[in-house]
């Protein structure tokens, strides 16, 4: 157990006091979220996504130019949490790609930014019941969390999402309730 | 678009100089509003509809409604921004229809306990904005009180109000079956909203049960086909933007463009009223004082009637705010009731479940309702519940799992992941129970005696919390949905219990309470204050008891039924 398992484990046997969390932790959660890094790193918030959804036959993330989405979401919608876990982890993915690929992410093969995302994606399901929710509302959600959560919104939502990869019906006109359908039937983006 | 025809014949009262005397006055463009502007309007009396907000036009004011997904900035997530300032309004506003809601900033109120006062200060009030359930009540509802003894009887039944609910539902257009049980009463229906496979799975097996649990089409006030010049509804399921189709029923679809019509209506929006204006002599109101929303200019009107439909709580401050002589504790108060008893209906309990099965079915087009079923607690001896009163109904709906849910279930990354996501999910199905609240004289609204608003006008004071019998029957209404989701087959079944505040389900009422005795009720059976015959009250605040079905239909059908009554008395000189 590493020592934020450890202080979460207190928490919640004890009911928690926020205080035995060190300076400088709350320091990283709460400060004023560096939006300018946030700024430079569009290509690197690109390809992250493209890895979550990536184009196939259909669009995929950077055909949505969901970069720019999840920038904007981050600012506008983030809580000062996400936007901080957010920030703090794209430096750590900077900062593995590097110490694991000796390269920045952007540079690195499909199947390398596969793995590094892989292991970010591993650390967000270190905790998990009780503990995960209660890891959630002090320290807020993990880096893939946030990434997933904001990849998925902007690209679901964008042209290319809805209209090329799921189904968008602007004016459906009628409702049917109950219809056959075919084994490559695609969701609706909206309901 | 939808064959709309602009409002022809509608006075906009911007100065009020050359005009101040009225045949009548409404104080409010909601929902009851609406509908008490429109009867007396083509009653013939020239009728001044006042609104504290700004114009809503149909069609034309709808900024949001045609907009797509990728239209929005902020695809639809509420802004920190937004949520901060407006910590009350964003639990409903979206970014579509953030605008059809206060800022609660400017409009501050004082909460005893957590009480969500969601509003929406324009013409056409919450009747933009509204869930467009539209459900009678029964005997079951209007007996309630003197059965078991909370609040006060109520002065009229159903005979009373059964045709008059029938007119209402004819001009608004309601989407429903007929299916004849007893305590949920049919209407006047056009089609219904078809149910979706799980739905229609689910009614059956339920059916084949339980012996008093229907599943039954939502009764809604959307369109399913063209009515009175209005829709049909287009399934996309973005009423609360406003509708360009007219698809639903608001104040501005409907009601508001008929009263137009007839030649009569003066409309002046940005008009607060502060007061309602008595004549000590003959003890009848002579009119209303304004405070203009913009200038802060105080102005006066006159009319022979006055319906004040504001809302529940709006409509009983300004009750409060007007004292004199005669009512020192606020007008036609004698009986000391104003202001007490304020229900909402509690919601947001019930169950969810997964199904699996169906995998080749799906549907197309958006709906805007979902299935109801009925009450089934305490509507008979046999049903009768050991450990509370009166009952709750449920609200449903079947979907298959889309991508706001799949997303956060526990999936990984990459091709699976979007093969995952824009692939029809599972089944599933959602029901929430809308419970009765119990009239309680602790639960009130009165007026802070010091602070006040921008306008120089009292800080309402709202002291609401829920009471045991609520407690009770949540616990039941997320047992019994679980239990129907297990009878009909569904796994994964997880009960929830999502808010049990005040507010939430912005069904506020109680708080001028109709009845028959003057001493213990503000109003009587035609919803005319015991104490100023001139003055009608047809919002929620009337109401004795809420039942626990949506109740914006009975508000139109009272106020329906009180213009009728006003007017008759103003025929034979009684007024």
């Amino acid at each position: 157990m590493n020592r934020k398992n450890a202080i979460l484990s207190i928490f919640c046997l004890t009911g928690g006091v926020v205080a035995t969390y060190s300076g400088w932790e709350w320091y990283v959660l709460y400060k004023t979220p560096d939006f300018r890094y946030l700024d430079e790193n569009k290509d690197l918030i690109a390809d992250l996504s493209e890895i979550i959804i990536p184009r196939t036959n259909t669009p995929g993330a950077k055909d949505a130019k969901v970069q720019e989405t999840i920038i904007a979401l981050i600012k506008n919608t983030g809580d000062r949490k996400t936007q901080n876990n957010f920030i703090e982890g794209l430096k750590s993915v900077e900062s593995y790609s590097l110490s694991i690929f000796k390269n920045p992410f952007i540079l690195l093969s499909t199947p390398q930014q596969n793995e590094v995302l892989m292991h970010f994606f591993k650390k967000s399901k270190n905790f998990s019941g009780n503990l995960g929710k209660a890891k959630n509302k002090i320290l807020g959600k993990s880096f893939f969390e946030i990434l997933k959560y904001y990849c998925t919104v902007a690209f679901c939502t964008s042209e290319p999402g809805a209209t090329g990869a799921l189904s968008y019906d602007y004016i459906p006109g009628k409702y049917n309730g109950c219809m056959q359908v075919s084994a490559d039937q695609r969701s609706w983006a909206t309901k | 678009m939808g064959g709309q025809q602009k409002p022809a014949g509608i006075h906009i009262n911007n100065n009020g100089q050359q005009e101040q005397t009225y045949d009548a006055i409404v104080v409010g463009s909601g929902i009851s509003g609406g509908w008490a502007a429109k009867e007396l309007c083509e009653k013939g009396l020239k009728t001044l509809l006042l609104e504290r907000g700004r114009n809503v036009e149909h069609i034309k004011d709808y900024p949001t409604s045609m907009m797509r997904p990728w239209d929005f900035a902020d695809r639809m997530e509420i802004s920190q921004k937004y949520k901060a300032e407006n910590p009350i309004q964003s639990i409903v506003a979206n970014e579509g229809s953030k605008h059809f809601f206060v800022n609660d900033q400017q409009h501050p109120y004082i909460q005893q306990n957590p009480f969500y006062w969601i509003r929406g200060y324009q013409v056409g009030g919450r009747s933009l904005t509204w869930g467009r359930q539209t459900y009678r009540l029964s005997d079951l509802d209007f007996e309630a009180n003197l059965k078991d003894g909370y609040g006060e009887d109520w002065p009229i039944r159903y005979q009373d109000i059964s045709s008059w609910y029938d007119y209402v539902e004819k001009f608004v257009g309601i989407s429903g079956r007929a299916e004849g049980i007893p305590h949920l009463p049919d209407g006047i229906f056009l089609p219904p909203m078809e149910m979706n496979c799980i739905e229609t799975h689910f009614s059956e097996k339920i059916k084949a049960h339980f012996k008093e649990r229907f599943v039954i089409h939502g009764r809604v006030a959307n369109l399913s086909k063209g009515w009175g010049g209005r829709g049909p509804c287009q399934y996309r399921n973005l009423c609360d933007r406003g509708c360009p189709f007219g698809g639903y029923f608001s104040s501005n679809s409907a009601t508001i463009p008929f009263a137009a019509a007839t030649g009569n209506l003066t409309l002046r929006p940005h008009a607060i009223v502060s007061q309602i204006i008595l004549d000590e002599q003959s003890g009848k109101a002579r009119g209303v004082r304004i405070i203009d929303e913009l200038t802060k200019e105080s102005r006066e009107f006159f009319a022979r009637i006055i319906f004040l439909n504001a809302s529940t709580i709006a409509t009983t401050s300004i009750l409060l705010q007007s004292v004199s002589k005669r009512f020192t504790n606020g007008l036609g108060n004698s009986s000391g009731q104003i202001g007490l008893n304020l229900m909402d209906h509690h919601s947001g309990a019930g169950a969810s479940g997964e199904y699996d099965g169906y995998e080749n079915q799906y549907y197309s087009g958006r709906r805007p309702t979902g299935i109801y079923i009925p009450r089934f607690r305490n509507i008979n001896d046999q049903s009768r519940h050991p450990n509370f009163i009166r009952g709750y109904g449920y609200q449903a709906g079947g979907q298959r799992t889309d991508w706001m849910g799949i997303m956060n279930a526990d999936n990984t990354f990459g091709e699976s992941y979007k093969n995952e996501l824009t692939k029809p999910g599972p089944w599933t199905m959602w029901m929430g129970a809308w419970g009765e609240c119990l009239p309680n004289p602790a639960n009130t609204v009165t007026l802070d005696p010091e602070r006040k608003d921008s306008w120089g006008l009292p800080l309402i004071n709202i002291n609401f919390s829920y009471g045991e019998n609520e407690r009770v029957m949540r616990q039941d209404a997320k047992e019994s949905a679980a239990e129907m989701l297990e009878v009909a087959g569904f796994r994964k079944i997880q009960t929830f219990d999502y808010d049990f505040t005040g507010g939430t389900t912005v069904h506020e009422m109680g708080t001028a309470r109709m009845g028959l005795n003057p001493k213990t009720s503000v109003l009587n059976k035609f919803n005319q204050m015991h104490d100023v015959k001139n003055v009608f009250i047809t919002d929620g605040s009337c109401m004795p008891s809420g039942g626990c079905q949506n109740p914006s239909l009975t508000y139109m059908a009272l106020t329906a039924r009180a213009c009728d009554y006003a007017v008759g008395e103003l025929k034979k000189n009684n007024l």
